[in-house]
């Protein structure tokens, strides 16, 4: 597969991904298509209905005055708390299944994929250092190889390099380790683009951009000081 | 009314309560200061007259303990009979005697397995009138329940004794405590054995390791301790079983006509169907029955009250026995006066017939 259509496809199931996180996408989608909660959640919906109307007629007699009717309208309310609590447990229980299901169906269809993509795909360079003569020979030969090879294909080189020591093979091992040219890998980017997407979120999630109210005796002592001044 | 639903109507008497020979177990409970000590007394002593043949024992469950109050006479942690009347015994539960008890029963077990009943911790724990262990566990809430639930065991045991002998009570009614206390007395069965349900896999699981501690030391039978929570366990569901048969245990409920009695009772009703305890019985005390020649401008207005919300309790309890009983002009206390009184529970009182009850009770303590 070429480079640039791998880069689009991981891009797709990246964004894919992070929109499904924010807005339970996948399961919006499942909940309408298997649709088994809707009996009971209309079911609730009826009884939270009758509640109210019983509540409101309750509360516009005297229990002290009609106590007979208070108490019958008192157990109609009982009885129904009784069946919405039941309702409840039901939901939660479906909820709960198809919540194990959204995420058994997220997983294959959107996680592994991205995962096996990365993986499969993850040392295919998708810029070349020496391409770009700005750029070329101005990082660190370590850090080179890094962005070509990933963090965890650093060590192995370390790795190689001590076993060519052994073996005293006279450099072929170190020469086989690091890759010829150097770049930035689609695992690194893929790396790299998460890391700058979660810190984003981070910020917007801190209360960074939010309004501080001073308070009121250090605005106070602020005038006082401007006065004098 | 048709005579269909007049064979519905239940009648206003606890006759079919006290001439029945089912009963085992007869709760009396309510909101504190209705008359619940008086209703649960005269109850026992209408059991014991009526049934001259059968024993029975009036345990009280309340912590504020009144029993020997209503009787004029002195009763403890052990059954005494009641002074005039041969079948009917009463007793209160004394938490710190009876844990007092139970420590006296543990050491000596301690000291015939070889403990150190010398040690000084042994001295601050179980020395003196119980020690410090007994007035610590005397005061955690929930004890007076505890204890009463095991003297429920007791009986439950002798019950179920190859059936040799047999109880010595016939039936027991229980003067409880107020509402709160009595659920969470009756709660307990069900507690006590998901509890023992638990405790029971923990021993299966754990059994082995713990098997391997007793043998190093004098202390922990595994075996046996497994035994007696497996009878613990049975004698709880025998409990259960029978608290939930209608044809053995039944609760007496006692108000009286007020807005917050009735309520706390229309609550205690809808708990005691939740436990699928039986109650068909209410006992409405304190009425006043002042119509017509009443000169008294407070109970005729108090009365009138009454009569409200007496309305409204026979149209929302139509299939229970509503037991009508009035105010008296003295105190229903002592031996005589409970039997004066309790009769009105057997036959229905009548305001006109029976109106000299109201100041007919000596006042003589």
């Amino acid at each position: 597969m070429d480079s640039n259509h791998i880069l689009i496809l991981l891009i797709t199931l990246f964004i894919f991904q992070k929109l499904n996180n924010h807005f339970g996408i996948f399961a919006f989608v499942f909940t309408k298509l298997v649709n088994n909660n809707n009996k009971i959640q209309k079911q609730a919906a009826k009884l939270n209905s009758d509640y109210k109307k019983i509540k409101l007629e309750q509360d516009g007699i005297s229990a002290q005055d009609q106590y007979g009717k208070w108490t019958k309208l008192n157990r109609k309310l009982d009885e129904i708390e009784k069946q919405t609590k039941k309702l409840k447990t039901q939901l939660d229980e479906i909820n709960k299944a198809n919540k194990a299901n959204v995420a058994k169906y997220e997983k294959f269809l959107i996680k592994f994929p991205f995962m096996g993509l990365k993986m499969w795909y993850g040392k295919t360079l998708l810029l070349e250092f020496e391409s770009i003569k700005v750029i070329s020979n101005v990082l660190p030969y370590t850090l080179e190889q890094m962005c070509t090879v990933g963090i965890t294909g650093l060590p192995l080189i370390f790795i190689k390099k001590g076993i060519s020591f052994i073996r005293n093979d006279g450099g072929k091992g170190i020469s086989a380790s690091t890759k010829p040219s150097t770049g930035v890998s689609i695992g690194i980017l893929f790396y790299c683009l998460e890391s700058v997407i979660s810190e984003l979120f981070n910020i917007f999630n801190s209360n960074v951009f939010s309004k501080i109210e001073f308070p009121e005796h250090a605005v106070k002592e602020e005038f006082e000081r401007h006065d004098l001044d | 009314m048709s005579d269909f639903e007049e064979d519905l109507q239940a009648e206003p008497n606890l006759k079919e309560l006290i001439t029945s020979d089912t009963y085992k177990w007869i709760f009396v409970g309510g909101k504190g200061g209705v008359g619940k000590t008086t209703t649960s007394s005269s109850i026992a002593i209408q059991l014991a007259t009526k049934n001259p043949n059968k024993n029975y024992l009036l345990i009280s469950t309340d912590p504020a303990h009144n029993l020997s109050d209503a009787f004029g006479e002195k009763f403890g942690k052990d059954a005494k009979k009641v002074s005039g009347l041969d079948n009917l015994s009463c007793m209160e539960i004394d938490p710190s005697a009876a844990l007092k008890d139970m420590n006296d029963m543990s050491v000596a077990k301690q000291g015939e397995a070889g403990g150190d009943q010398d040690s000084p911790l042994n001295g601050l724990l179980n020395g003196g009138n119980g020690g410090m262990l007994a007035e610590l566990t005397g005061s955690i809430p929930g004890i007076d329940e505890a204890l009463s639930f095991m003297e429920v065991l007791k009986h439950i045991k002798k019950q179920s004794v190859d059936n040799k002998e047999g109880s010595e009570f016939d039936t027991i009614i229980f003067d409880t405590a107020p509402t709160g206390h009595t659920l969470r007395f009756l709660q307990l069965p069900t507690t006590l054995s998901k509890l023992l349900d638990t405790f029971g896999g923990l021993t299966k699981s754990i059994g082995p390791m713990m098997n391997s501690f007793g043998g190093l030391g004098k202390g922990l039978d595994i075996n046996a301790m497994n035994s007696q929570m497996e009878e613990l366990k049975n004698n709880v569901e025998i409990i259960r079983d029978q608290f939930t048969d209608p044809s053995l245990t039944t609760f007496v409920c006692v108000c009286i006509s007020e807005f917050l009695s009735l309520y706390e009772t229309e609550r205690l009703i809808q708990e005691l169907n939740s436990y699928d305890m039986d109650v068909c019985n209410i006992v409405i005390n304190q009425l006043l029955f002042a119509d017509g020649d009443d000169e008294c401008k407070r109970c005729v207005a108090r009365w009138k009250m009454q009569k409200k919300y007496l309305g409204e309790i026979d149209d929302l309890y139509e299939y229970y026995h509503l037991v009508k009983m009035p105010l008296c002009a003295g105190e229903v206390r002592g031996l005589d006066n409970l039997k004066k009184f309790s009769e009105y529970l057997y036959n229905d009182y009548d305001p006109v017939a029976d109106k000299d009850l109201v100041f007919s009770l000596k006042n003589d303590f």
